[in-house]
């Protein structure tokens, strides 16, 4: 509480009225209620304003004019002044002539007289309903403000340019705990920096809005798919003082999703096992006729077909184990990509030569880290793959197909693998399912799973792969392997002691 | 004179398969690739049945079916459906004479075709 110095009473009174006994008050001017009273609490002087608005006389008690009361009001400024010769403020409700009730802060000081006792006690007040109004709204706007927050379905942060956690919502604390102030790479993925292709370091570099998909870790240990979006927060000069993150946990949308990829991919799993039971059943078919006609040739048709037909079994067999998520690639060094390239010409070349199809090899010899069955299968599904959209081309009496399989070393000395062909190509409406299972048509030595495999392999190797279609143009596949892959292990060849033995690759786990 | 039936499949050993059920029983075989030789042995053979495959290179079974139903000539042709997508993809619209899910059982294959071509 400040002290008030000591002012003389006739000073003060002397000052009240301007220094003039008639005449404009400069008081009178003063945008407040303003009036004097003596030690019995008696009205002895008030502004225009004050007469204007309160049913007061001079000579009345205060508390009489203000509030109509019959005694003083409790915790009364102007009491306390005269007590205890100092300034006192206070919030009260007093009644205005026209019967409002009105909010006003209070401010009571003593007037000192020649002996420096308080003689009497200037009180000024001020509405402020109007302030106390607008202070209650901005309380209820900001609890109401923070509801929102904390119902938002959503998990939402506000980092600053630190990467720190100022702000988050219920939904955010219930899935990562109280974070506020650490580090929001460290909350989402204990890492020790920045993560790569971050959103909210996007934000505060361009003042944009930023999307991606990140993988993080729940309080509970829980691995949830997060769809990310994150929002500039500007302050008054337009830079961005802070990104807002909002997140949705679409770990259940994605497990749904690959459930329905199962689905897809069992359903075509059953379609290819049975055309080779069928095939299996008609080689058995022939060899008991055989037997029973006791014709060789038919048992030796019968028998061959039994053996084609066990081969597609294992070939399935090792497209659903390629599938597996417990299958370790093996990555050997020295491979030569272009000679599993070339492996793969010759297995097809005869094939494509009875169809009327031009394999035709584009290879740039080079070596490096891969695993060497993984290429050969994902190889093995792109050109096979080509083949059939060859053969299942409507146009295919009318032109001459041609299937380019490259091999080569980009820029940056990534192994770039690409199957290019010009048959029935993808329709447009079927391209963003290419990846989603079984993506096929029948007549394939493929499975069904050949698109899958192709897409694990490439992700094994640390790659990216991409296509282009366009139906009854053709299809372009692209893989790029880079040079060093990966964080998966390395088998090297074999030790002297006999069989290979895996181990981790230090340089790129 | 035994009656013709062309089996329509892209896997030879299917078309062995039924080709032998069905030599057993004295009728002359056919064979064709897909839906599009499918079509053109039908116009020159004018076979008595016809045992289809669905999906296929080229001219599907679904296009053969369409295209064979158009031609009044051939439109009363007796059809068998051999498929392996029984059950999954919606065959109904062939409204074939008969459809057999893969892998067949010999002895009501031919049962049905005795029965289809009586």
């Amino acid at each position: 509480m400040p002290v008030s110095p000591p002012i003389s009473s006739a000073d003060l009174l002397h000052a009240v009225n301007g220094g003039r006994k008639q005449g404009p008050r400069w008081y009178d001017a003063m945008p407040c209620y303003l009036s004097v009273q003596d030690r019995q609490l008696r009205i002895v002087e008030m502004n225009d304003l004050f007469r204007r608005d309160f049913s007061a006389v001079v000579g009345e008690r205060c508390y009489r004019a203000y509030k109509r009361r019959e005694e003083p009001c409790p915790d009364c400024p102007i009491l306390m002044s005269f007590v205890s010769g100092q300034r006192h403020t206070a919030k009260q409700v007093v009644r205005m002539k026209d019967g409002r009730q009105v909010q006003v802060v209070v401010t009571s000081s003593p007037l000192f007289d020649e002996a420096g006792q308080v003689s009497a006690v200037v009180e000024m007040f001020t509405d402020v309903s109007e302030i106390s109004a607008l202070h209650q709204q901005l309380r209820r706007s900001r609890r109401e403000y923070e509801r929102l927050f904390d119902l938002v379905p959503c998990l939402i942060s506000v980092q600053d340019r630190d990467y720190r956690i100022i702000q988050t919502n219920r939904l955010f604390r219930e899935t990562f705990g109280e974070r506020v102030g650490q580090r929001c790479y460290r909350v989402y993925k204990g890492r020790e920096a920045v993560c790569e292709n971050c959103p909210v370091e996007k934000s505060f570099a361009d003042g944009a809005v930023h999307s991606g998909e990140e993988c993080v870790t729940t309080r509970d240990g829980r691995q949830a798919q997060m769809v990310v979006r994150s929002a500039p927060l500007m302050d008054e000069e337009g830079a961005v003082a802070a990104v807002m993150e909002v997140s949705t946990d679409v770990s259940e949308v994605k497990r749904l999703q690959s459930l329905a990829t199962v689905g897809l991919a069992v359903t075509g799993m059953a379609h290819r096992i049975k055309n080779i039971l069928m095939g299996l059943k008609g080689g058995v078919f022939m060899v008991n006729e055989g037997f029973e006609d006791d014709d060789r040739a038919t048992i030796d048709q019968g028998w061959q077909m039994v053996g084609r037909n066990v081969d597609k079994v294992a070939h399935v067999a090792s497209d659903l184990l390629f599938c597996s998520k417990d299958r370790k690639p093996k990555l050997r060094t020295g491979v030569s990509p272009c000679e599993i390239a070339r492996e793969v010409d010759e297995l097809f070349r005869s094939r494509a030569q009875a169809e009327g199809i031009d394999l035709q090899l584009d290879l740039q010899p080079h070596q490096g880290i891969f695993d060497p069955d993984g290429l050969l299968n994902l190889l093995t599904n792109l050109v096979g793959n080509a083949l059939d959209a060859c053969r299942f081309d409507p146009e295919a009496d009318e032109k001459r197909h041609v299937i380019r399989l490259r091999c080569a070393l980009d820029a940056q000395g990534a192994t770039v693998f690409e199957v290019q062909d010009n048959g029935a190509g993808i329709p447009a409406e079927l391209t963003d399912k290419v990846f989603d299972g079984f993506f096929s048509t029948k007549g394939t030595e493929g499975t069904g799973l050949g698109l899958l495999v192709v897409r694990k392999v490439v992700e094994e190797h640390g790659g990216t792969i991409s296509f282009s279609s366009q139906e009854g143009q053709g299809t372009r596949f692209r893989l790029v392997l880079p040079s060093s892959s990966t964080k998966a292990r390395i088998v090297k060849p074999a030790d002297p002691k006999g069989g290979s033995h895996e181990q981790e690759d230090p340089d790129h786990r | 004179m035994s009656k013709k039936i062309l089996i329509i499949d892209d896997e030879a050993d299917v078309r062995a398969f039924l080709a032998a059920v069905l030599r057993k029983k004295g009728y002359q075989i056919l064979f064709a690739e897909n839906g599009a030789e499918g079509l053109e042995v039908t116009r020159r053979e004018r076979p008595d049945l016809i045992t289809l495959d669905v999906m296929m290179p080229r001219r599907s079974g679904m296009d053969f079916y369409r295209n064979l139903r158009k031609d009044e000539q051939l439109n009363q042709t007796p059809i068998i459906v051999v498929s392996a997508m029984v059950g999954g993809a919606d065959l109904s619209v062939l409204r074939p004479d008969a459809i057999f899910d893969k892998p067949i059982d010999p002895a009501s294959f031919v049962e049905t075709v005795e029965r289809v071509l009586a």
